[in-house]
């Protein structure tokens, strides 16, 4: 059993920012918010050009709605929403998924290393404890971005593609997400390498339900997204 | 004069010709311009005098004109396709940073008291 993390104290809860990119989440953005809503007082949220009503349940729920205009990617959307979150004073960011398979229960084990200092930056991982309750294919792809992240960064993680992320307000201000689509996650771990700035990785519990899985990352896509990094690396 | 030298030749001279008169009318720039002329005259010539090509060729250790003509036709696809990659890449990273500012500015916060209610969200 991983020791209970006592809840955030008051005084720090309208520091922390929560950033969500949202691409045509209506179904499951709203619950999200809420549940975000009762710990956290700052959500933001960057509609990545959704065609449906994501905006709407997000302003619905709370939570303060960027738009992209057009459709840029998870990557654009992210670095956005922390862009915005800076100028707004954040001293903690914290990025979460809009499809509901990160835990509100899991925020505390994540910003408390920032903000006694312990860390700059923490990564969520799934795969630091029981890790049964992941998909076989998951556990396999993931597997493969681990292995893929290791080699192309030397980063020992061991759950390299996790969206649930903390950073102190220095540390995003050094982030630059440039890749739009979703290799922006490898490209998160170079910059927080380059960094040097001292980050941890957190247990956090993943759910997975129907509509994550649908809405994540298929095995032949990830093909595409090691293709793009890969240029990158080599265009830059 | 073979027929396919006929009807190059006829071709590269209204290409010419279509430069030139873009230049005078100022559609172009000068330079630019020019050098498309310029492209079109050595294609001109290649065509007229195949022999001297072929003696270029031969004195690069490349058996056949037709062969270099090749090559450089290769490698100027293959500038030409990172030189728009590249464009295309910043073209994209510029197109990222307009949504993103857009995006700041026009940010719909519930805690600012300013927005009414009933607020349509998609702003129309």
């Amino acid at each position: 059993m991983r020791k209970p993390v006592p809840a955030v104290a008051e005084e720090n809860v309208s520091d922390i920012h929560v950033v969500i990119a949202a691409y045509n989440e209506e179904r499951s953005i709203g619950d999200v918010i809420s549940q975000l809503r009762r710990g956290y007082s700052n959500v933001i949220v960057v509609d990545d050009g959704s065609s449906d009503d994501t905006s709407k349940k997000a302003l619905q729920a709370g939570a303060t709605v960027l738009r992209h205009v057009i459709n840029r990617g998870q990557g654009a959307a992210l670095q956005t929403g922390i862009t915005f979150a800076l100028r707004r004073g954040a001293r903690v960011l914290v990025t979460f998924d809009a499809d509901g398979q990160h835990s509100v229960e899991d925020i505390p084990a994540m910003v408390a290393p920032i903000l006694d200092g312990r860390a700059q930056i923490t990564l969520g991982s799934r795969f630091i404890e029981d890790s049964s309750s992941v998909p076989f294919g998951r556990r396999v792809l993931l597997g493969a971005a681990v292995i893929f992240t290791r080699l192309t960064s030397g980063m020992q993680l061991t759950d390299s593609h996790n969206g649930f992320r903390a950073f102190s307000r220095e540390a995003a201000k050094q982030l630059d997400i440039r890749l739009d689509r979703m290799a922006h996650a490898s490209e998160i771990i170079d910059q927080i390498r380059r960094s040097r700035l001292p980050y941890l990785e957190i247990p956090v519990h993943i759910r997975y339900t129907e509509y994550s899985m649908a809405k994540g990352q298929s095995s032949a896509n990830a093909i595409k997204v090691a293709a793009d990094y890969l240029i990158n690396k080599f265009m830059e | 004069m073979t027929a396919f030298q006929i009807i190059a030749i006829s071709f590269l001279a209204l290409l010419i010709a279509f430069s030139t008169w873009k230049m005078i009318q100022k559609k172009a720039r000068k330079r630019v311009a020019l050098t498309w002329i310029l492209l079109w005259v050595i294609a001109l010539a290649a065509v007229l005098v195949p022999d001297k090509i072929t003696e270029l060729a031969h004195f690069l250790g490349i058996n056949r004109g037709a062969d270099l003509i090749l090559y450089c036709s290769v490698l100027a696809g293959l500038v030409s396709f990172f030189y728009l990659l590249t464009k295309q890449r910043a073209t994209q990273r510029q197109i990222t940073l307009l949504t993103r500012q857009l995006a700041i500015k026009n940010a719909d916060d519930p805690t600012e008291d300013v927005k009414e209610e009933g607020v349509d969200p998609e702003g129309r």
